[in-house]
């Protein structure tokens, strides 16, 4: 199985989350490595896919030089929660203000676990 | 009509392989691995009996050569002796692509089915201004008409492609495939992107790489966009929304159907709604 088919297999449950809107898997270059995005009308996903392209190589050096294991940014309705899963790659999360993603840490930090092990080579 | 890569896990992303008589951009960085991929798209013409033209800048037979056995195809040596694969270096400051000598040493090894390769174009086309247009446009034609082509593109290590001597051949192209290297050692460290295939389906995202003793580049991925492939039965959702498609339309959302990419059902869904 090749490793993207992997990494899709492991992001597919956050997407299908009804408050999540979109997951994205970043490289440290702001190429997105995998998209999900849900069908919204009413949410303009694409300005913040730019955003984010741009602002990924910043957000990745404030992650490892201060050692933080998330950042997080909000946006009106929206929140953008970043987790580094290595050196090169963060996973980005952007979701409804109100849905609570402490229930989803767990689950969420265990995929970039699992991601790490597989891009580590 | 198809013409392999050579490229483990390429073809399938490309619909088949490149079509035929076209010319291909290869755009990448130094270190992405340019070079193996005009040597595998060379070698898998001459397994298969086809004649293959090398022009490069910056090797000569030997150093190509040399290239072709570090990664164990030591059949390149035959395949130059019987005079199947013609190599010749030029120097940049002494030619340009409307030079004769170029053109008659590629004329000379091809017979209309030959592999043609260019590594790479971006000496010839360093001063380029965008009045020089046509000039790449006729190479482009004449080369189509040779066999084949892949020629390489130097991408600045600025990143800024707007310069014409890139936008240009990117944009008279049929086929742009770029190549990446951000130098981290990890699995997406080298990563291939297909921006355009004229006339042809191609897969869209990103797909990682390697470069393996024996094999050359091997590209991964093709399972994931398998996976993604969507069965759109178009008479069952015609039939369900009550609307009339004419027979023209009919026939083009067939065959969207038949390629199945990913979307392909919301893309209906939302032509069929305009008609209501």
């Amino acid at each position: 199985m090749s490793l993207l088919l992997r990494i899709s297999e492991l992001l597919e449950p956050f997407s299908s989350d009804p408050g999540i809107y979109m997951v994205v898997l970043h490289r440290i270059d702001g190429v997105p490595i995998y998209v999900k995005a849900k069908r919204d009308k009413k949410v303009k996903l694409t300005t913040l896919l730019y955003w984010l392209e741009g602002q990924i190589k910043e957000v990745l050096y404030y992650i490892f030089t201060r050692n933080l294991s998330e950042a997080s940014f909000k946006f009106q309705d929206m929140v953008v929660r970043m987790y580094p899963v290595s050196k090169t790659l963060v996973l980005s999360i952007i979701a409804k203000d109100e849905t609570p993603l402490y229930k989803l840490d767990l689950d969420l930090e265990s995929a970039c676990r699992e991601i790490s092990s597989l891009v580590i080579v | 009509m198809r013409v392999e890569t050579g490229v483990f896990g390429l073809d399938s992303l490309l619909g088949g392989g490149l079509r035929k008589n076209t010319v291909t951009v290869i755009l990448g960085s130094t270190g992405t691995g340019k070079t193996i991929f005009t040597l595998q798209f060379l070698m898998k013409g001459l397994e298969k009996g086809e004649n293959g033209v090398y022009v490069s800048f910056d090797m000569d037979e030997k150093g190509v050569l040399d290239t072709a056995l570090s990664l164990g195809w030591e059949e390149v040596k035959d395949y130059i002796e019987e005079e199947r694969l013609k190599v010749r270096r030029f120097f940049a400051e002494n030619v340009s692509y409307l030079n004769n000598e170029l053109m008659s040493f590629i004329m000379s090894g091809s017979d209309g089915n030959s592999r043609i390769v260019i590594d790479s174009f971006t000496p010839l086309v360093s001063s380029l201004s965008y009045e020089m247009r046509n000039d790449v446009n006729w190479f482009f034609y004449k080369l189509r008409s040779l066999g084949t082509t892949v020629i390489t593109l130097e991408e600045p290590l600025s990143g800024n492609l707007d310069e014409p001597s890139v936008t240009i051949p990117l944009f008279l192209g049929d086929t742009v495939l770029q190549l990446k290297n951000i130098g981290y050692g990890e699995a997406f460290n080298r990563t291939l992107r297909i921006i355009k295939h004229r006339g042809s389906w191609h897969a869209e995202g990103v797909f990682p790489y390697r470069i393996l003793d024996g094999v050359g580049i091997v590209v991964e991925g093709v399972d994931y966009i398998e996976v993604r492939r969507e069965k759109v039965d178009i008479d069952s959702i015609i039939r369900k929304m009550g609307v009339k498609v004419p027979e023209d339309l009919y026939k083009k959302l067939k065959k969207m159907c038949d390629a199945g990419m990913a979307g392909t059902e919301e893309a209906i869904k939302t032509i069929l709604r305009s008609l209501k």
